[in-house]
C-alpha cells in the first residue's frame, strides 16, 4: 500500500540546484586563495623504463616556480590508492610512490612543478628534461605472463584468485556451452576532473585537504600516515564533486599534493586536464574472459566456470579485489549448485585500470549474460523464460557467501518488464522485418542482473549520524556524505525531514569532513541510502523521542501520549495547546538544561540486493555497421525511491555509459607500444543528446524491510545489464555471436561479412 | 590590450593578455567560476557561454577576440533575484545531478531559445548535443528546455 | 601557449599591415577552434597571432558577378542558415549545418576551416564539387583567386605564405544545378567524417545529367569522382547504379589505403582498417536516396 509521506518518493529535485543552476556553487576547482599555488606534472615519455637522469635547470628559470619534486627529493615510500577504511591497509598491494624511478607506462608523472600560476608550472614541466634507460615491454597481458616477461613489481606481475562451490568439473551434463568475452577499456568521463587542494597551516600545523573523494577518512588514513602525521592533525573534507562513476575513490593526488602543501607550508591545488584524467586516473579494466556452463536439456543451470583475465595496467592498485569481486558475483542472480572461478589479473606496461561503477557487476554481468542468451538460443528458449527458470528466489542464499539475497525481485523484473517492453510483440516484428532482408536488421536482447546494497557481512556494516536541534528549531544532521551529484544527500534530508518534519530548508547537512563527523568507510558499493539513510533516520527518530519527553515535560502529561503532527507536540484532549521544536528545544535547554540532540550507530545485517533487467530494440545498418537503438526500458527492485527523479536520472545514466561500453567507447591502447592512443573527447564519441535514444524506465517500489523507507541502492546496478542485452539484440539482428566489446561499426561490419 | 565588452549587461573595460582564453579570463580574472572547464577541447561543452547571442566555447576563444563583444555567462541569468526561466525549467525537471555540466548545458539552451524561442525537439537535441552530461540520459534535460519551449508559446 | 604579439585588426587597412609583420612562426587565427587546440598541444609560442574577427570586408555573403562570395569570417552556422546559400549552393549548406557542434559552428569560419585543412574537413569536398574559388589577399593588399582543388597542399597544408590570408570563397552561381552533401561519422551530430560525399546535378524528371562528385576525408585532399557522370548520367538510379558506384568508390578508397605508408594510428585491427571501403556503400545510398527525393528546394530540412 502506498504510504503518504511528505518528502519520501516525492520528485524535488536536487540538493543545492540553486548553486548549481546559476554557477555559484563551488567545487573543488573553483577554490581560490591568495597566494594559492599550482601544480603540473611532467609526463614520462617511455612506456618502460629507468630515468637515468633529470634536467630541471630551464624549468627552474621560468618565473613563479616554487618547487620541482622528482623520485629523487621525494620520499621513497609506498602508499596504497585504493584504500578505503584505515584497517584496508593489508588487503592492497602497496605498489606506489610519489615518483618513482621505474617508469612502467607512458605518461606516468616523472616530475612536479609547483608555481604560482598554471601557466607557469606548466611551461616549466615542458622544460624539464628527462633521459631513461629504456626497458623491453610487456603491452599485453599474454607478453606479460610470460615466464621471461619483464616483471614491473617486485611481487611479479600476476595476482591469481580461484573460488569454487560445489563441483562443477564433476557435473555430469549432455549440455556443455562455452563462450569467450572480451570487454575494452573506457574512461569514466565524469565531467570534473581530478582535484585536490591542500592547504597547510603553520600555526596549527596542520593539513585541510578539500577533495571530491569517496572517501574522507580512507584519504585521511593514507595521507596522514604517508605523511607521518596524526590524525588530528590533517582534516579531509570532500567538496561538491563533478561526478566520479569510480574514478574519485581511489587516491590519485591526495598523497601528492598533500606533501606537497606541507613541505611547502602552503595552499596548494592541482587539477587534471582531460588528458591526465584519460591517461593518469585510471580507466575501467579490459579482460577477457571464457565462459563454461552445464545446463540440462530443460533448461535449468547445473553449474557455471568462468576464467577471468584482466589488465590491471602498470600498477595493481585495487585490481585483485576487483578482480575477486567479480567472481563473487556468480552466485548472486542464478540459482548454482556449482561454480568454479579462476581469475588473473596482469599488470602490463600500459595506463593503470582500477575501480569503475559497479565494480565487477557490469563485467560479471556482460559475461555472464551474455553467456546464458547464448546458452538459451541454443536451446532453442526465449532468453526471458530461461532466467524465469533459474533466477534465485527471495530470501535465498547465495552459495558463495552464504548471505541471504533479501527480497530480491528477479521475477517482478522479468515479468513487468517483458510487458512493459512488449518483448514478445517485438521480438516477432524484428523477425518479421528481417526477413524482407533489407539494408537495416532488427533485433532485441535483454539481460538480468542484481547488485549489492551494502558491504555486509565481508565487512561490518557500521553508519551513523547524529542530529541536534537548533536554538530557532531548525536542524542539523552531521552524517558523513559523498554525494556524486546523484541527491544521497537531498536523500537523507528528506529522510530526516520526514521523521522530523522539518522543512528541507531548515535542515543544514553538510557532506563529509573528518572533523566534525563520525566514521564512515565511504560511499561505495551503492551502500549510502540504504546503510547511512538508516543510520539518519534511527538516529532522527531517537531524537524525536527525546524531544517528545521535553514536551511531555513542558505540557505535564505522560511521555507516551505525546503526539507529534506537522512539526507541533500536543497531547489528548487538550489539542490547543501545541509546541514547537523551538518552544521544545527552549524548555529543554533552559528551564530542564538538557541540550537535544542525539548520535546513533546502526549495524546492517542485511545486504539485499536489487535487481535489474534491461530490454532493449536496435535497429542496424548493415551497410555502415551503425547501430541505432530504437527503444529501451531498464527495470529495478530499488525498494522505496527515496528520490524516485534522480532514480531515473541514474537510469539514464547507466543506459548512457552501458551503451557506450557496448557500442562505442574505447580507450584504444598502442598493441607495440603501450601508449593510450585516446586522450581527448575528439575520438571518444560517447552519447550525446542526439543519438541517446528515448529510454524507458520501470521501478519496482516494494519496500525492503531492512532499507530506511524500504530503500534499497541504485546508483551502480544501473550500468549493469546494458551491455549484455545490446550485445544480445546486435547479434539477434545479425545472426552472429559477437562478444567483443565494443560492437564498433568496423567490428559489425567485418561480422556481416563472416555471417556471408 | 585594452578591450571593451558587455559582461552580462555591464559595459566592461578591461586591460587583459590577449592570447588568455577566454575561459580562464573568465574564472581567475573575473572570478566568474560559474563557467567550468571540462576538456579544454571544444568537445564536452561544459564551457559554454553567450557571446553576441551565440553559444560558444570560451575554451577556444581568446579574450581578445572578446573585444567589442556581449558576453553573458551563468552568472548574468538570474534577474533581481529571479531566476531565469530556462534556470526554473532545469530545477523544476530534475535536470540538476553533479552540476558540472549544467552552466554550459543552460547557456546552450539560453543561445538556442534566444534565437529561436519554440525550438522543436529536434532542434533542442541539435542544440545540446555538444554537451555531454553523464549523470543522466539527456532526458530531464530536453524536457526542461522543452518546457520553456512550450510556455512562451502560450 | 603565448605569443609575442596580438594584433587584431579593425579595417581592412589594418589587416594589410598586420600581414606584413607575420613570419613562418606567425598564426593566423580566424574562429579559433581547431587553432588553440592545436597551439595548446603542441605547445607552440607564434611569434604573432594576427586576428581577423573584427575585420568587416570577412564578413558578409553576397551574390557578384555570377558568384556567390562567402567572406573568410562567415561562421558555419551563418552559413548554414543564409538564404541564398541554402537556395543556391544546398550542398555547402548541409556541410555547414553539420560541422562540429553547434558551439562550433556559432564560431568556426570557413575560412579557418579551409586554411586549417584537416583531411576530415567538410568545406573542401564542397567548394570543389562547387568548382570554386578561394580568395587569398597579401601583405601588398593584392588579391588573387585560386582554384579550391589547388588549394590544398596535403594534411594541414595549403599554398598559403606566411604573409596571406583568405580572404573569401567563390562560387559560381548554377540556379539550374541541385546539390547535396553527407557524411558518415560515429554519431548523428558533432562527428568527425570517415567519409563525406558531395554530388550536384542537374534533373530532367527522374533521370539526372551532369552529375558531379567529391569524395572526402579518405585521402589527404577531396577526390573529384569521374565516374559518377559515367555511371548515373541520363539514367534512372535503381540498386544496380548505387552498388555499381559503391564498389568504384570502395575501390578507390582500397587503393588509398594500400597505397599509404602509415596507417592511422587509431586503426589498428584489420577490420578497422578496411572500414571505410566497406561502409561507403551506405553513404552512396544515402547520398542518392537524397538525389532522387523530388527535392523542394525551399526545404527548411538539411
Amino acid at each position: 500500500m502506498e504510504k503518504d509521506y511528505h518528502y519520501i518518493g516525492k520528485a524535488l529535485s536536487n540538493d543545492g540546484v540553486y548553486g548549481k543552476v546559476t554557477g555559484s556553487a563551488e567545487y573543488c576547482s573553483d577554490m581560490e586563495s591568495v597566494g594559492m599555488l599550482h601544480m603540473k606534472c611532467k609526463a614520462g615519455e617511455v612506456s618502460h623504463g629507468m630515468i637515468t637522469r633529470i634536467d630541471s635547470e630551464e624549468a627552474w628559470k621560468v618565473p613563479g616556480v616554487r618547487a620541482i619534486y622528482t623520485w629523487e627529493n621525494t620520499p621513497n615510500r609506498y602508499f596504497d590508492r585504493g584504500r578505503v577504511s584505515l584497517t584496508e591497509a593489508d588487503n592492497a598491494p602497496n605498489q606506489e610512490r610519489l615518483f618513482d624511478r621505474h617508469i612502467r607506462f607512458y605518461g606516468e608523472r616523472v616530475a612536479a612543478v609547483v608555481a604560482e600560476s598554471v601557466e607557469d608550472a606548466e611551461e616549466a614541466c615542458n622544460k624539464i628534461k628527462v633521459e631513461y634507460e629504456e626497458l623491453p615491454l610487456a603491452v599485453s597481458m599474454e607478453a606479460a605472463m610470460q615466464p621471461d616477461a619483464p616483471q614491473l613489481h617486485t611481487s611479479g606481475n600476476v595476482y591469481e584468485t580461484q573460488t569454487s562451490y560445489g563441483d562443477y568439473g564433476g557435473v555430469q551434463s549432455e549440455c556443455k556451452y562455452q563462450t569467450r568475452v572480451h570487454i575494452g577499456r573506457m574512461t569514466h568521463l565524469s565531467m570534473e576532473t581530478q582535484c585536490v587542494r591542500a592547504c597547510y597551516s603553520k600555526s596549527e600545523r596542520k593539513l585541510t585537504v578539500w577533495t571530491g573523494t569517496q572517501t574522507v577518512y580512507g584519504a585521511r588514513a593514507t595521507i596522514a600516515e604517508f605523511l607521518d602525521m596524526p590524525f588530528s592533525k590533517v582534516r579531509v573534507i570532500k567538496p561538491l564533486m563533478g561526478g566520479s562513476f569510480g574514478c574519485k575513490q581511489e587516491m590519485i593526488l591526495e598523497p601528492l599534493v598533500s606533501y606537497v602543501a606541507k613541505d611547502l607550508q602552503a595552499d596548494v591545488k592541482f587539477v587534471y586536464t582531460r588528458e591526465e584524467q584519460i591517461v593518469n586516473a585510471m580507466l575501467k579494466h579490459s579482460l577477457d574472459g571464457q565462459i563454461e556452463s552445464k545446463v540440462d536439456r530443460e533448461g535449468t543451470i547445473q553449474g557455471i566456470s568462468l576464467d577471468v583475465c584482466m589488465d590491471s595496467g602498470a600498477y595493481q592498485t585495487i585490481s585483485p579485489s576487483y578482480l575477486r569481486t567479480i567472481g563473487g558475483k556468480l552466485g548472486k542472480v542464478y540459482k548454482m549448485k556449482n561454480i568454479n572461478y579462476h581469475g588473473r589479473a596482469v599488470c602490463t606496461t600500459t595506463p593503470v585500470n582500477g575501480s569503475f561503477r559497479s565494480w565487477g557487476s557490469s563485467e560479471a554481468t556482460m559475461l555472464v549474460e551474455s553467456h546464458w542468451n547464448y546458452v538459451a538460443k541454443q536451446l532453442g528458449m526465449d532468453p526471458v523464460e530461461f532466467r524465469l527458470k533459474n533466477h534465485l528466489q527471495y530470501g535465498d542464499r547465495e552459495v558463495l557467501h552464504g548471505a541471504s539475497v533479501g527480497e530480491v525481485r528477479f521475477e517482478e523484473c522479468l515479468r513487468q518488464g517483458s510487458e512493459r517492453f512488449q518483448w514478445q510483440e517485438r521480438k516477432a516484428a524484428c523477425a518479421k522485418k528481417n526477413q524482407k532482408k533489407g539494408r537495416y536488421r532488427y533485433g532485441v536482447g535483454m539481460a538480468l542482473c542484481s547488485h549489492t546494497t551494502s558491504f555486509y557481512p565481508y565487512q561490518t556494516e557500521v553508519a551513523s549520524a547524529a542530529a541536534r536541534i537548533q536554538d530557532d528549531g531548525s536542524l542539523v544532521v552531521h552524517v558523513p556524505i559523498h554525494d556524486h551529484g546523484c541527491g544521497t544527500v537531498m536523500a537523507m534530508k528528506k529522510i530526516a525531514a520526514e521523521i522530523l518534519q522539518v522543512k528541507l530548508d531548515r535542515i543544514t547537512l553538510n557532506e563529509a569532513d573528518t572533523e566534525n563527523m563520525p566514521y564512515d568507510y565511504g560511499c561505495y558499493a551503492s551502500r549510502t541510502v540504504y546503510t547511512l539513510g538508516r543510520a539518519v533516520k534511527e538516529c532522527c527518530e531517537k531524537l524525536l523521542g527525546k524531544a517528545k519527553m521535553v514536551a511531555a515535560a513542558q505540557l505535564g502529561c505522560a511521555d507516551n501520549t505525546i503526539l507529534y503532527e506537522n512539526g507541533e507536540f500536543f497531547s489528548e484532549p487538550n489539542l490547543d495547546r501545541r509546541l514547537n521544536l523551538h518552544e521544545v528545544w527552549k524548555y529543554s535547554v533552559f528551564t530542564m538544561g538538557k541540550d537535544l540532540y542525539e548520535m546513533c550507530t546502526t549495524n546492517a545485517n542485511g545486504n539485499p540486493g536489487t535487481a535489474g533487467a534491461h530490454f532493449t530494440q536496435v535497429k542496424v545498418d548493415t551497410y555502415t555497421g551503425a547501430v541505432e537503438i530504437e527503444h529501451c526500458l531498464s527495470v529495478h527492485d530499488v525498494g522505496r525511491a527515496i528520490n524516485p527523479d534522480m532514480c531515473r536520472g541514474q537510469i539514464g545514466s547507466g543506459i548512457q555509459q552501458g551503451i557506450g561500453m557496448a557500442l562505442r567507447e574505447e580507450i584504444k591502447i598502442d598493441p607495440i607500444t603501450g601508449r593510450a592512443l585516446i586522450t581527448n573527447f575528439k575520438n571518444y564519441e560517447v552519447m550525446n543528446a542526439a543519438d541517446m535514444p528515448d529510454y524507458d524506465s520501470l521501478l519496482i517500489e516494494e519496500e525492503e524491510e531492512t532499507g530506511p523507507f524500504g530503500a534499497k541502492g541504485i546508483g551502480e546496478i544501473v550500468l549493469a545489464p546494458i551491455a549484455p542485452a545490446l550485445v544480445e539484440a546486435v547479434n539477434q539482428a545479425l545472426g552472429t555471436e559477437l562478444t567483443t566489446l565494443p560492437l564498433t561499426p568496423p567490428v559489425i561490419l567485418e561480422a556481416i561479412k563472416e555471417v556471408e | 590590450m585594452i578591450i571593451h565588452f558587455v559582461l552580462n549587461g555591464k559595459q566592461t573595460t578591461a586591460d587583459v593578455q590577449a592570447d588568455r582564453r577566454l575561459l580562464d579570463f573568465i574564472r581567475e580574472d573575473l572570478h566568474l567560476t560559474g563557467t567550468k572547464e571540462g576538456c579544454g577541447e571544444g568537445e564536452c561543452g561544459a564551457c559554454t557561454v553567450v557571446l553576441n547571442g551565440k553559444a560558444i566555447h570560451s575554451c577556444l576563444t581568446l579574450t581578445g577576440q572578446l573585444d567589442g563583444g556581449e558576453l553573458l555567462t551563468i552568472e548574468g541569468l538570474e534577474q533581481n533575484g529571479e531566476l531565469d526561466e530556462i534556470q526554473k525549467a532545469f530545477i523544476k525537471k530534475s535536470a540538476i545531478q553533479c552540476g558540472f555540466c549544467t552552466s554550459g548545458m543552460v547557456m546552450s539552451a539560453k543561445a538556442l531559445l534566444m534565437e529561436n524561442p519554440h525550438p522543436s525537439k529536434e532542434e533542442i537535441k541539435k542544440a545540446i548535443s555538444g554537451n555531454i552530461c553523464r549523470c543522466a540520459g539527456y532526458r530531464e534535460i530536453k524536457e526542461a528546455i522543452q518546457l520553456v519551449a512550450e510556455k512562451e508559446e502560450e | 601557449m603565448a605569443c609575442e604579439q596580438y594584433i587584431q585588426p579593425d579595417t581592412l587597412k589594418e589587416l594589410v599591415t598586420g600581414l606584413a609583420k607575420m613570419t613562418s612562426d606567425s598564426v593566423i587565427l580566424a574562429g579559433g577552434t581547431d587553432l588553440i587546440i592545436k597551439l595548446r598541444s603542441r605547445h607552440m609560442n607564434p611569434d604573432c597571432m594576427l586576428s581577423l574577427c573584427r575585420v568587416p570586408e570577412l564578413k558578409s555573403i553576397s551574390e557578384s558577378g555570377g558568384y556567390l562570395r562567402i567572406g573568410a569570417m562567415e561562421t558555419h552556422d551563418n552559413i548554414a542558415n543564409n538564404t541564398l546559400v541554402r537556395k543556391e549552393c544546398k550542398a555547402l549548406a548541409m556541410a555547414c549545418s553539420h560541422v562540429g557542434s553547434q558551439q562550433v559552428r556559432n564560431k568556426g569560419t570557413i575560412g579557418g576551416s579551409l586554411g586549417n585543412a584537416s583531411v576530415a574537413g567538410d568545406m573542401l569536398p564542397v567548394l570543389v564539387l562547387f568548382h570554386g574559388l578561394v580568395e587569398i589577399l597579401d601583405s601588398a593588399g593584392k588579391t588573387r583567386k585560386v582554384d579550391a582543388q589547388e588549394f590544398t597542399l596535403g594534411i594541414g597544408r595549403t599554398i598559403l605564405q606566411p604573409q596571406e590570408v583568405i580572404m573569401a570563397v567563390w562560387l559560381p552561381l548554377q540556379s539550374h544545378r541541385e546539390s547535396c552533401f553527407i557524411k558518415l561519422g560515429g554519431r548523428r551530430e558533432v562527428t568527425i567524417a570517415e567519409i563525406s560525399l558531395a554530388f550536384s546535378w542537374e534533373r530532367s524528371g527522374q533521370h539526372f545529367h551532369k552529375i558531379e562528385g567529391v569524395l572526402g576525408a579518405v585521402d589527404t585532399k577531396p577526390i573529384y569522382l569521374q565516374e559518377v557522370d559515367e555511371i548515373l548520367e541520363d539514367r534512372k538510379v535503381g540498386k544496380y547504379e548505387m552498388d555499381l558506384l559503391a564498389d568504384s568508390l570502395s575501390k578507390r578508397i582500397r587503393a588509398i589505403r594500400e597505397n599509404r605508408k602509415r596507417q592511422p594510428r587509431l586503426r589498428i585491427q584489420e577490420c578497422e582498417k578496411v572500414y571505410k571501403e566497406r561502409a561507403v556503400k551506405g553513404i552512396v545510398y544515402d547520398a542518392l536516396e537524397i538525389m532522387m527525393r523530388k527535392t523542394d528546394k525551399k526545404s527548411k530540412n538539411i
